[in-house]
């Protein structure tokens, strides 16, 4: 059995044969075992689409919540315990459309839990609706005549919310895909790695071939730009229109791992803190 | 005969009217007073006018009465909205420096003595505009005769704090208020008299105390987003939580305030939100998460008038259909409702424990009197305080469990309530999911029933039912009884004591699952059950006779002013039933 195997739980994902997801799923599997992350002390939480259901093939403590609140599920458990290596996962609709705000603010909160978005710029478990990363003019069965508005760029929001650290991937680029996961998880903050990870059964556009022609890995990029700048990053993305992957930005801020454990701390009052609480209810 | 008075201090919001009506309750809980404070105020910062009602007396109340014994103006509105309710004999003082307008004939028909205090005036000359609070204090205090020391007292530990010389400012300007000679009152009318040596303890909002209460449970987490009238628990929290190694923190909306304390319970602490009606509108879907997750969390519903954003300032029990009844799908919760001031702080306790004993999330259902309403309290029985965490698993052998197969999260399906582990613990790993799931987390397969674990959650709270979630107050011989809940207890308790105890009476403080063993023998027990509630519908009454049937032998006494019943509206309907 390969080392990553021990990352499965052994049951066969439901996703079609060829999903973008089985590529996500093994990457943060290797990843997760080259950084020897104990599994007891891993958290997969996942929101619903086809991309939510990663967590119920993670052999971790796996939560499978409600559409769009994987990452305040995400940074509750992390806040409880912050000796858990927490990953927070889902798709596009369900971090960009109905989970937007949470996305922002979380990463403008930026505690240390790492979200794998895996984007295939449509709805594939409700059969082939629009999404926000759609395309303008992409047609689905609920823009028969083309999408009307224009796509929204996941790595300029989660810049501009004050994300410490950006990546973005592509399913079909497994061994990079696996380096920036273990450079996100080993990152001391909120670390947002956007794959675009296509699907084969609603997408004919952003096919695996479409994405390799447009993609542009940053380290076959002779011009290196400055991780750390905020500015530099921004113009990156907005330069390529987002089609990039590699690490964009990286600002270690601080680290969150020494924060006591609230759940040790759930206890009981002595007498004397007791008595001083209620001392303290004077004007 | 019990020994009480009610000030009502108006102003224009912003000036300090509540700090005033603090402190005087604060005097009077020195004094030995049991005391009572209602807010009336609106959704803006400043202007606007914000009164409050100070109520002190010799019994413990836990409500005012209907009218003023004195009321002490800052502005004009307070006249105009509130002279109506001062009693017939009673003072009006106002501040000379608005010239207020009113009845002169009405006054002079109900003998209420009017005067003037050179308030503004008074604070010009001996300290700043922002003292007006302590000026007007003083005033209240002169003419209630209260010993300027006890005055005195409450100021330095409410400015204690903000250093000597602020404190020595504010002195100056109470005691130009305390001296200041009157050349036309007549009589002294309001002696208060110390009725304890004792003093009868802190004076705070139930809000604090539902927060003490959580800390006292053990809760270490709080996400909350701010909404009236539940954001003191959230202040109380945030100042308390860090002594104590936890944290809150507010969010971006009431879905991720709900999540995230879904998200902390499953790791391990216990967690708790608070909010109030479009808050709780949101967090519905939340709720049916962490029942159907079998995560237990601790929700406040600090009931407004709604619909919609509705009367935020005023009051209402009108979020019982959504709890009771809500969300989509059908999922196990339960529902407290404190009664009492005190319960704000036990049933908070008790709240954590069911809600890490049943693994549901457990509804604190308060409403704004309940929640904002000043009273003060003795003590808490430190030992009445029991934590139970439930089925939690420390430890778990490799021989029982190593991992192969997950932990069976929601095995044992004999009482349905199964053991939790927490992430971090060895050979504990499983799955959690808002999907219909297995034994092991798993959703169901195809081949599977859809019932999935429906019966064993539905089933768990069924022994609750047995439970006495009703409290009563009888005197023997009564046919009738009347019940409430939240803060219209104290109001009905208060209507049926001016009238001897005609009727019996109760406050129902676990609302699901229904009391229905207790109920049933209530039916047999009275001729007639009149259900008082701060709604339009009769929403409570409803869900007892959907639940237990007896349709003709309940009845309902509504009011959905805002403002509260006026205890002559519940002495009414004592009379009209008896």
């Amino acid at each position: 059995m390969a080392k990553y195997q021990e990352y499965s739980n052994g049951i066969e994902p439901t996703w079609c044969k060829g999903c973008g997801d089985f590529s996500v799923l093994r990457s943060l599997q290797i990843a997760l075992s080259d950084l020897e992350i104990p599994n007891k002390n891993l958290s997969v939480v996942s929101g619903i689409g086809c991309s939510g259901r990663i967590s119920g093939y993670m052999k971790s403590y796996s939560f499978h919540g409600i559409h769009g609140r994987v990452l305040p599920v995400a940074q509750g458990i992390k806040a409880a315990n912050p000796k858990l290596t927490v990953i927070a996962t889902g798709g596009d609709g369900d971090g960009f459309a109905i989970g937007s705000g949470h996305f922002i603010h979380a990463a403008k909160r930026d505690m240390d839990i790492t979200y794998i978005v895996m984007d295939n710029q449509i709805y594939g478990l409700t059969k082939g609706h629009t999404s926000p990363i759609s395309e303008k003019g992409f047609k689905t069965s609920s823009t028969p005549y083309g999408k009307e508005d224009t796509a929204l760029e996941p790595a300029l929001l989660a810049l501009s919310g004050g994300a410490s650290f950006v990546a973005q991937g592509f399913s079909g680029y497994q061994e990079e895909l696996v380096d920036i996961i273990k450079e996100g998880i080993q990152h001391k903050g909120f670390s947002f790695i956007h794959i675009y990870s296509p699907c084969i059964t609603f997408n004919k556009i952003n096919t695996y071939q479409w994405y390799r022609q447009h993609l542009i890995p940053l380290k076959d990029q002779n011009k290196k730009h400055d991780k750390s700048s905020l500015k530099e990053a921004m113009e990156l993305v907005v330069d390529k229109e987002g089609m990039l992957t590699g690490l964009i930005y990286q600002n270690q801020r601080k680290s969150e791992t020494d924060a006591p454990s609230l759940v040790d701390q759930t206890r009981a009052l002595s007498k004397e803190e007791f008595d001083d609480l209620f001392q303290r209810l004077y004007i | 005969m019990d020994k009480d008075i009610q000030v009502l201090i108006g102003g224009i919001q912003g000036e300090g009217v509540l700090a005033t009506g603090a402190y005087y309750l604060q005097v009077l809980s020195r004094m030995g007073y049991h005391v009572y404070g209602k807010r009336h105020f609106t959704s803006r910062i400043k202007g606007g006018n914000s009164a409050m009602v100070a109520y002190g007396s010799v019994e413990k109340r836990g409500c005012g009465k209907d009218q003023m014994d004195i009321i002490m103006a800052l502005d004009q509105d307070t006249v105009d909205i509130y002279l109506k309710d001062l009693r017939p004999g009673g003072l009006l003082l106002y501040d000379n420096a608005i010239d207020i307008q009113y009845n002169k004939n009405d006054a002079e028909k109900n003998e209420i003595q009017v005067i003037d205090l050179p308030i503004t005036e008074l604070v010009k000359e001996y300290g700043s505009k922002i003292m007006k609070n302590v000026c007007a204090l003083g005033f209240l205090s002169r003419v209630t005769v209260i010993k300027p020391e006890i005055v005195e007292g409450v100021v330095e530990t409410a400015f204690r704090k903000k250093g000597k010389k602020i404190i020595e400012e504010n002195k100056k300007v109470l005691q130009a208020a305390v001296n200041y000679e009157f050349n036309s009152l007549k009589g002294v009318n309001y002696l208060l008299e110390s009725v304890s040596e004792k003093d009868r303890g802190p004076v705070v909002v139930g809000n604090d105390l539902i927060g003490m209460g959580a800390v006292a449970a053990g809760c270490r987490f709080m996400a909350g987003y701010p909404i009236t009238p539940a954001s003191e628990i959230m202040q109380y929290l945030s100042t308390v939580l860090p002594r104590f190694k936890g944290r809150v923190i507010q969010t971006e909306d009431e879905i991720s305030a709900i999540n995230m304390i879904i998200g902390s319970s499953y790791a391990g602490v216990r967690s708790m939100t608070a909010t109030s009606g479009p808050g709780i509108s949101l967090m519905i879907e939340g709720l049916g998460l962490s029942s159907m997750a079998e995560v237990p969390i601790v929700v406040v519903d600090a009931q407004r008038k709604g619909p919609s954003t509705g009367l935020p300032t005023k009051l209402e029990q009108s979020d019982l259909n959504t709890l009771y009844y809500g969300g989509h799908g059908e999922f196990p919760l339960i529902i407290l409702a404190p009664a009492t001031f005190e319960d704000c702080f036990y049933d908070t306790v008790e709240a954590f424990n069911l809600a890490d004993i049943y693994q549901c999330p457990v509804i604190i259902l308060s409403d704004s009197l309940r929640s904002l309403s000043y009273e003060n309290i003795d003590s808490i029985d430190f030992d009445r305080i029991r934590l139970n965490r439930g089925k939690i698993v420390q430890e778990i052998d490799q021989n029982q469990n190593d991992d192969t197969e997950p932990f069976k999260r929601y095995g044992n399906l004999e009482d349905g309530i199964s053991k939790r582990v927490f992430p971090g613990t060895a050979n504990g790993l499983h799955h959690v999911t808002g999907l219909e799931h297995d034994e092991k987390g798993y959703p169901i397969g195809v081949k599977a029933s859809g019932e999935g674990l429906t019966e064993k959650r539905m089933n768990k709270l069924i022994p609750l039912e047995e439970r006495d979630g009703i409290i009563l107050k009888t005197n023997e011989g009564n046919k009738i009884l009347f019940l409430a809940y939240g803060s219209t207890f104290s109001y009905v308790e208060r209507a049926v004591k001016n009238l001897d105890g005609i009727v019996d009476y109760g406050g129902v403080k676990q609302i699901k699952p229904l009391p229905k063993k207790q109920l049933r023998q209530l039916m047999n027990d009275y001729e007639k059950i009149v259900v008082v509630e701060n709604n339009y519908s009769g929403q409570l009454r409803k869900i007892i006779q959907a639940e237990l049937g007896n349709h003709n032998q309940l009845e309902s006494l509504l009011d959905f002013s805002g403002e509260g019943f006026k205890i002559e509206k519940i002495e009414s309907k004592i009379k009209e039933v008896t």
